[in-house]
């Protein structure tokens, strides 16, 4: 009991970090909360959140940060709880390990190779003298490492391979340490953002993603074209803009860009992500005549009184849908046909004869309009990134390292038997055990053959 | 012959061949343990053929149409399929035991019926869209798919077992052609531990290639979130086992929530929950 007491505050703490079950249950609290934000939509409009959950759910469920819980801080402190889990296990683990990896020039140790269950020996003709150097030779050749001593009876050798294999877990427990870093990096440095620019304008500035606000570029971004392709299905083939970077009011860079192929410069880099049309400023018309079967085109600005080709009254375009009704483009037009009262016609681009049904004097439809694209950009700047990166590269190589790869140890003695010599070998392997010994086995027989 | 068709009959000879395989837990007769895995091999071997069949088709189709068949659900399932009976193969040359083939040949039997034969899947090669449009397409759909196919079999490994673990031994029972439970809890390990680096190489070729596409490594979008659920609940499996000293049920049962974490992360993110992998329908 009193030993207990002695235990520091500290050292509670420490003992509580330090413990594989807290790591276990935070992978379990980790895997079960984060389940919440697949069901639950993130960062949506509180409208929406409002009509699907009512009221006193709403409340609950922003109160508890749900709406974007992967950022609310009780999911931040999981994440910072494991990490410190991580950091503590690994510190309280390492030196043990470190202790076994960092010995230079092992030997053959007695008490462990006595230890070793299996163990399989074999009589050769040879003297121990002349074994020693051959069998040398050929385990260094299998195993990397090898070392050996003259004992009174003959010799013994130890060999051995991927000793420092055993640090595996620990590559594993960095590089997720080197990836959190790169996130917080990211997410103190960097910024996410959008823009749209219109074919041949120029921006220097774009909003940003969370707030809104907008954001100043170092530099001007020009659009110069952009062009949607598609399949003869109609599915969308290759969305491309082609950008100009515009330093000091130089042009420093033309490069065109597609999905999944961004434009980077000085660590902000340009996505394709949507692109759409400005609504245009004017529209040419076909009027015919319907009296005399005479048309005409006539281009019209928005807003500006145009005369009927008769000159007894007037129309005015005043307004312009990208797709009005699921019908398309159409555009809205008041006529004020002298003596009559205004009217207002809905003119559609896909259905040019509609206007027919009206039984007027005057048949109008859309002959052209300016169709000018902008191009739909996301604008992100992650100077984390490498970091996480390097992290995720460290993970991969770590987990091969840690599950497939292991410290395998040969220990074989050799001992002058009447003429000849007794050979015992024993292997050890601190991971996939049976596969060692199977490789044992075979160099068994090597020596075997050899002597 | 198309490729949709080569592979409908290959679901037949996997059906046939899975029929084998559990017969073998029944009689005793090597004959038929042979037929199974004779069966298995001209299977894997015409499933091979039309998925280079499929890639040969979508080139035909004309210009710009050409790419890996690895970009909708029945060409992942297709693959997925493919994936677990060459895993299966392996293991039967390595163990020199064909009583797992009754597990696994049927799971990659469903895997690819369910491509070929149900309504909902669209089994015409269709063009790529922008987003898939990238060499990340490749290698993160079969990393993701060969870690899945590990789990497939660590499933069914467990299934065999917690059958076996549970059967008792009685000296008649078919339980006797199973490997002994030591080497069961052994093999549901090692191929966890193979899913596992799969899974890790899958999600972060996913990450890479999300960056490039839509300039964000992780956006907590339900497919990137169910694949690292699945990575934290076999992350504990690994620690139970590696630090705790967990074996047998618990690991056996753990691999189990596991799967279907997997199959979650596989089918119900894409039907039931809405995201970034929506193409993948």
């Amino acid at each position: 009991m009193k030993k207990k007491e002695e235990v520091s505050f500290t050292g509670r703490i420490w003992a509580f970090f330090a413990s594989i079950k807290l790591s276990v249950v935070l992978l379990i609290v980790l895997a079960v909360t984060s389940i919440i934000g697949t069901v639950i939509p993130q960062n949506a409009d509180p409208a929406s959140y409002f009509k699907s959950y009512g009221e006193v759910f709403y409340k609950i469920f922003k109160s508890l940060g749900l709406f974007d819980m992967y950022h609310s801080w009780w999911f931040l402190f999981i994440l910072m709880m494991l990490t410190i889990n991580l950091l503590v296990c690994s510190s309280k683990r390492l030196p043990t390990v470190w202790k076994i990896v960092a010995v230079k020039n092992p030997k053959f140790n007695k008490k462990r190779f006595d230890n070793i269950k299996r163990q399989d020996s074999f009589i050769v003709l040879s003297s121990p003298e002349k074994l020693k150097s051959i069998y040398e030779s050929y385990i260094i050749k299998k195993l990397r490492y090898c070392h050996s001593e003259e004992t009174d009876a003959g010799f013994v050798l130890y060999a051995e391979r991927g000793r420092w294999t055993r640090m595996g877990v620990y590559i594993v427990h960095l590089s997720i340490i080197i990836l959190f870093i790169g996130a917080i990096v990211g997410s103190l440095f960097g910024y996410n953002g959008w823009v749209n620019i219109p074919e041949g304008e120029t921006v220097d500035h774009i909003r940003l993603r969370e707030s809104s606000k907008p954001y100043q570029l170092d530099f001007a971004l020009r659009c110069n074209e952009f062009k949607a392709t598609f399949y003869d299905s109609g599915m969308p083939k290759e969305y491309k803009s082609s950008l100009t970077i515009i330093e000091n009011g130089q042009e420093v860079l033309t490069r065109s860009i597609v999905v999944n192929d961004p434009l980077r410069y000085k660590g902000v880099s340009f996505y394709q992500s949507g692109y759409g049309t400005l609504p245009p400023d004017r529209v040419t018309l076909k009027i015919t005549d319907n009296k005399i079967g005479k048309s005409e085109s006539i281009e019209a600005l928005f807003h500006k009184k145009v005369n009927l080709p008769d000159n007894k009254g007037f129309f005015k375009v005043i307004n312009f849908v990208s797709d009005f009704m699921n019908a398309g483009p159409a555009f809205q037009v008041q006529l004020l046909d002298n003596g009559k009262s205004p009217v207002l016609l809905r003119l559609f681009k896909n259905y040019p004869n509609l206007d027919r049904m009206r039984k007027g004097r005057y048949l109008f439809s859309i002959e052209s309009y300016p169709e000018v694209y902008y191009t739909g950009l996301q604008v992100t700047s992650d100077p984390g990134v490498w970091v996480v990166y390097a992290g995720c590269i460290l993970l991969i190589i770590g987990i091969t390292v840690t599950f497939f790869m292991s410290h395998n140890r040969l220990f074989v003695q050799v001992v002058r038997d009447k003429e000849g010599s007794r050979v015992t070998m024993a292997g050890t392997a601190n991971k996939n055990r049976l596969a060692f010994e199977d490789k044992v086995e075979k160099i068994t027989e090597g020596l075997q053959l050899l002597s | 012959m198309n490729s949709s068709y080569l592979l409908s009959i290959i679901t037949f000879i996997y059906g046939a061949a899975s029929f084998c395989y559990i017969t073998t837990w029944i009689f005793k007769k090597p004959i038929i343990g042979k037929l199974a895995t004779i069966t298995t091999y001209i299977g894997f071997l015409g499933h091979t053929v039309g998925i280079i069949l499929r890639w040969v088709e979508s080139y035909q189709m004309g210009a710009g149409h050409g790419h890996a068949p690895l970009s909708n659900m029945y060409e992942s399932l297709v693959f997925f399929s493919w994936s677990i009976i060459l895993l299966y193969l392996l293991i039967e040359y390595k163990y020199k035991n064909k009583s797992i083939g009754g597990v696994a040949a049927p799971l990659a039997f469903f895997a690819l019926a369910y491509a070929s034969l149900s309504p909902h899947i669209e089994d015409r090669i269709s063009p790529l869209i922008p987003a898939l449009k990238s060499n990340w397409l490749i290698i993160h759909v079969i990393t993701c798919f060969i870690g899945y196919a590990a789990f497939a079999v660590s499933f069914g490994v467990a299934i065999m077992y917690l059958m076996k673990a549970r059967g008792g031994e009685g000296k008649d029972s078919f339980l006797n052609q199973f490997p002994a439970v030591r080497i069961l809890d052994r093999l549901i390990y090692q191929t966890i531990t193979l899913g596992f680096l799969f899974l890790t190489m899958g999600i972060i070729t996913g990450a890479v290639w999300a960056n490039s596409a839509w300039g964000s490594y992780w956006s907590w979008d339900p497919k990137e979130t169910w694949s690292l659920i699945t990575w934290f609940i076999y992350a504990t499996l690994i620690h139970s086992r590696m630090v705790r000293g967990w074996r047998g049920k618990r690991i056996a049962l753990l691999s189990l929530i596991g799967f279907i974490a997997v199959m979650f992360t596989y089918f119900g993110v894409n039907y039931i929950l809405p995201g970034l992998h929506s193409y993948a329908q």
